[in-house]
């Protein structure tokens, strides 16, 4: 069955904002490295689900993106998988969804499991804590990439609400401090 | 001058403790390897701080270890190594081995500093750790992440007013499932 894998950048005390939602602590320590490792994931998937609010921030960027036609070869790499992906945002209030390839949907449990019954490659989830938390609560997440930032945040909004036992699958370091770390959700056996 | 570590263990959200107090996350079952780096970072040690309320059960069990196991697993390295304990409400001490420190934290801690000697080791409790942190008085993290999210708890970080920057020196993963993140202070 496919993977349901959440990608999050996350404080050294498991905040994944500040109070007010800032990501300033991130932008600073994101690193060319850290972009390839990204991107070698995003290969392996081919749907990504969001939440509205992440899904507004990445939304504008990235349809301008993909109309740049003097891009680094990478980056044009990325803006073809992420703007080619199927993407889908789990909101109430949404009206319209400009993002191509994307669509809404209000039901989680629902619409993830039946996306996880279908062939495919990997499902990443990013940003989006509310429906982070929820896919957490339904036992839906296979798998957690967290990026360990070297800085602790007073105040976040932190990442998990709810008991998790998990098995480390993995990690890489990178040289602007930062360590993402892999683990399967669930008991270890 | 010497150096100041600190080790502990912490959940992969950043918790020393469950909201009681529990500590049924943590992993118990340490392999060989992280037994040796264990030993490798108290070897040098000959100054072990401690919160009252962290002294109370650590003292004692690690007594008890020592006379029932003998001085493996460091039994022997814990029970041997002078101990100074910082207390607001304790007048007298019942243990061994051991000095009750009363006064400002910062003080006390900049005159262990500068006296001659080896590593200097703090446990906790989640109390001292977060005074300590506050005033900037680490010199070394060993932030054991063990393989658990437990959603609430006791922090470490909580008496800080604003960001905890840090520099990334070393990390090691161990087949228990417990990574170590070692940091210094950024600005140092």
């Amino acid at each position: 069955m496919r993977k349901v894998i959440v990608s999050m950048n996350v404080t050294l005390n498991g905040c994944m904002a500040g109070p007010d939602g800032e990501l300033d602590w991130h932008y600073s320590r994101w690193s060319e490295d850290m972009a390839r490792t990204t991107s070698a994931h995003l290969g392996e998937a081919d749907t990504i689900l969001f939440g509205r609010i992440t899904y507004q921030a990445m939304a504008g960027y990235w349809i301008a993106k993909g109309r740049d036609m003097f891009d680094a070869r990478e980056d044009a790499d990325f803006t073809e998988m992420i703007n080619g992906y199927t993407k889908i945002v789990f909101s109430r209030t949404l009206k319209t969804t400009a993002w191509q390839n994307s669509r809404m949907a209000k039901n989680i449990a629902k619409e993830v499991m039946a996306l996880k019954r279908q062939s495919g490659k990997d499902i990443l989830v990013y940003g989006s804590g509310k429906i982070v938390t929820t896919l957490n609560e339904l036992n839906l997440i296979d798998e957690y990439r967290l990026w360990v930032h070297p800085v602790v945040i007073h105040g976040g909004r932190p990442l998990f609400k709810t008991n998790t036992p998990l098995q480390f699958t993995s990690k890489t370091t990178f040289d602007t401090g930062v360590v993402l770390m892999s683990y399967k959700a669930g008991l270890q056996i | 001058m010497r150096k100041i570590k600190f080790q502990i263990q912490v959940t992969l959200d950043g918790y020393v403790a469950g909201p009681e107090g529990e500590m049924d996350w943590m992993t118990w079952n340490w392999d060989d390897e992280l037994k040796e780096y264990v030993t490798a970072i108290t070897e040098p040690v000959d100054l072990i701080i401690l919160g009252r309320v962290l002294a109370e059960g650590f003292i004692p069990v690690w007594e008890q270890r020592l006379t029932e196991f003998g001085p493996e697993d460091g039994a022997e390295k814990m029970v041997n190594t002078p101990k100074v304990v910082f207390t607001k409400t304790m007048t007298e001490n019942p243990w061994e081995n051991t000095t009750l420190a009363t006064g400002d934290i910062t003080e006390e801690v900049c005159r262990f500093k500068n006296q001659p000697g080896g590593d200097i080791m703090v446990y906790g409790g989640a109390r001292l750790a977060s005074a300590m942190i506050k005033n900037n008085l680490i010199d070394e993290y060993h932030i054991f992440v063990n393989p658990v999210v437990i959603g609430k708890g006791m922090t470490i970080y909580n008496d800080l007013k604003d960001r905890l920057n840090l520099k990334l020196v070393e990390t090691r993963s161990f087949p228990c499932g417990i990574n170590v993140l070692v940091y210094n202070p950024a600005e140092k």
